[in-house]
């Protein structure tokens, strides 16, 4: 841990992962999941997901415990048959070609699974006959990057929750994969560590590698995604660039002079994305076209802000909107759905 | 054709590395080694307690028959039977260790979820099956080499103890059934292991494989005496088919006995294949994560 917390982020994102690395055009397709359903007798866990993942990109899947992020990730790398869907991996068909497109995938499903009686180098060793490519001195690379050098031969059953996500992700890294998938991996590790990962991640998308994170960490796909789609109940809620969902999330609460009038008022306003009446203030989401819209449009009612405050907008705030039931007063507004959580979802 | 080839060339490859890699898994674990020794220090022990216990037996009867019966079991102790008798022992001590080593390196896949990983790296299911079968082979190819090869020194060293024949008295008939014999030990331990392969993956439990693996073998050393009311009923002759034609039935079918030799061995060969077979097909089939959504 201290050898982790002695390196610099800057060292860190240009420490070379792999001595290859064969950048893609960035419009090409490393991942594309498409109308993908798992259903468990009546119990549908996931219905209807479509990604599309480029080489070059962080995609952030974010969602509650039991959205069906675990169950998406299984679907991709095989381990579950799709109820329905397809998908393919490097522009081919994953059904009937696993071992030889799964090979160039690199993945953490979960929780680590390696074996108890044998060290890190060792598990490493075992995985690398089965990826192939792999040379002593790459193992000890990795063992390196993800600090377990020093405990590389001790027996696994041995490591803490984090050395054991530690070596996951080693193991996800292994061979070179041109697709990395990790499901939660920063659960266990320590502030360092998850500093550490951060930067591994961003490297990795530098690289021209196409990276797909699973994860209820909020501020870890704001810190790391280019993408992100929100999965609630078995299905995405809503999907685009961070920069676009935080920019549209922008939000104001203010306080008013007739809460009434205001609401009719901003229920006809086009810019306004989601309104509700929150302990007598009014919080607006949306970009309004100018500093002095709202403003204007209240006042030209009769309607005078007495305090005005703004918050940036936060993966939090849209989360919270798209999967948590509001106990808060909404109303519509002129772009459609009805009520702040509805409002938010696109699909 | 040249595609073809490449391809085939490419499957051996792969599979060779897979079998080392499953090799490497089982000779990195302690339970390997131990199972292996308990197999040994049996094959020590109880060949020279046979022969001796025996030998006071026999100077307690006074019955000719009896006297007979005892000094040929006692010459199976001994050079030059205990050439091909050695396989027997290694074999019999063997197949319970056979199904546990088998269950728990099957089971444990499952318990500790490294098949997930495996699988998410692109090991295919069949592959994996039969990397772990040849895997379980090598091992119990080595057991049998070295439960027999202690079973030879404990006989050698009752042969120095009560002066006995040594190894050098065997002729080359008995390295003929030696050689037949072990060559159907090795199958014959292989189908206890696919029918516990078939149960653990079956039902994904290292303790169900073991008991039904270890069912099967000891069900079958009493089966005999049930074979007598098996013959009344209708479907008799597919159930001999069974139990009777065992292990047991291959070797003694190689020593001219009972059962003829090719259909014990086309039953052996038929149970090892249709119990790995299920096995794979078992995983092909099915999800490996257990059921639930999340």
């Amino acid at each position: 841990m201290t050898a982790i917390a002695e390196r610099t982020v800057v060292e860190l994102v240009h420490t070379p992962i792999f001595e290859v690395a064969t950048p893609q055009p960035p419009s090409r397709l490393a991942l594309e999941a498409c109308g993908l359903a798992k259903h468990y007798g009546d119990v549908v866990a996931v219905n209807n997901i479509s990604l599309n993942l480029r080489y070059g990109e962080v995609f952030g899947l974010l969602g509650p415990n039991g959205a069906g992020k675990t169950t998406t990730i299984s679907m991709i790398l095989g381990l579950l048959t799709p109820t329905a869907g397809s998908i393919k991996i490097f522009g081919h068909e994953l059904r009937g070609k696993e071992s030889k497109l799964l090979r160039r995938v690199g993945s953490l499903v979960e929780m680590p699974t390696f074996y108890p009686y044998m060290g890190a180098r060792d598990n490493l060793k075992i995985l690398a006959r089965l990826v192939g490519g792999v040379s002593t001195a790459g193992i000890g690379s990795l063992l390196d990057l993800v600090g377990l050098c020093q405990a590389a031969d001790r027996p696994y059953r041995t490591y803490s929750l984090g050395m054991k996500q530690r070596l996951g992700i080693a193991g996800a890294l292994l061979g070179e994969p041109e697709l990395v998938i990790l499901d939660e991996p920063t659960n266990g590790l320590d502030p360092a560590g998850i500093v550490q990962f951060r930067s591994l991640v961003r490297g990795l998308a530098n690289e021209g590698r196409a990276v797909l994170l699973s994860t209820h960490q909020l501020n870890e796909v704001q810190q790391v995604c280019d993408r992100v789609a929100i999965v609630h109940a078995g299905e995405v809620v809503t999907e685009g660039l961070v920069g676009s969902l935080l920019q549209a999330q922008r939000v104001m609460k203010i306080t008013v002079s007739d809460v009434e009038r205001a609401r009719e008022i901003l229920a006809d306003l086009t810019w306004v994305r989601t309104a509700r009446v929150e302990h007598g203030a009014i919080v607006i989401t949306g970009e309004a076209p100018g500093p002095f819209a709202l403003g204007e449009a209240l006042a030209r009612c009769g309607v005078w802000i007495g305090q005005a405050q703004r918050i940036e907008g936060s993966l939090e705030h849209l989360f919270m909107d798209l999967t948590q039931p509001s106990d808060t007063e909404e109303f519509s507004t002129s772009n459609g759905a009805a009520g702040g959580a509805a409002n938010g979802r696109e699909r | 054709m040249g595609g073809s080839d490449n391809a085939m060339s490419s499957n051996a490859v792969a599979l060779h590395a897979l079998v080392g890699m499953e090799w490497s898994k089982l000779v990195r674990r302690r339970a390997t080694w131990l199972l292996m020794a308990i197999v040994a220090a049996i094959s020590a022990i109880v060949p020279p307690l046979i022969y001796f216990v025996l030998g006071f037996a026999a100077t307690d009867t006074t019955d000719p028959e009896a006297k007979a019966s005892l000094a040929l079991l006692r010459g199976q102790m001994v050079f030059p039977d205990a050439i091909a008798h050695a396989v027997v022992n290694a074999l019999v001590f063997g197949i319970p260790m056979i199904v546990v080593l088998t269950a728990m390196n099957f089971g444990s896949e499952f318990a500790w979820g490294t098949i997930r990983f495996l699988l998410g790296r692109g090991e295919g299911r069949g592959a994996f099956v039969v990397s772990k079968v040849l895997a379980i082979v090598m091992w119990w190819a080595l057991t049998l080499v070295f439960g027999v090869s202690v079973s030879w020194l404990a006989s050698t060293v009752i042969g120095v103890i009560d002066n006995q024949p040594m190894l050098y008295s065997a002729g080359g008939a008995d390295w003929l059934l030696f050689s037949g014999r072990f060559a159907a030990a090795l199958l014959g331990g292989l189908v206890y292991a696919a029918l516990t392969i078939a149960t653990t993956v079956r039902l994904r439990s290292t303790a169900f494989g073991i008991a039904i693996g270890l069912g099967a073998f000891f069900g079958e050393r009493v089966s005999g005496a049930g074979l007598a009311l098996i013959d009344l009923l209708p479907i008799q002759v597919l159930i001999r088919a069974g139990p009777s034609y065992n292990v047991r039935s291959l070797i003694d079918g190689l020593d001219g006995q009972e059962n003829p030799l090719p259909i014990a061995f086309l039953a052996v060969v038929f149970y090892m294949i249709t119990f790995t077979w299920g096995a794979v097909r078992h995983l092909r089939r099915n999800d490996v994560l257990s059921g639930g959504p999340g």
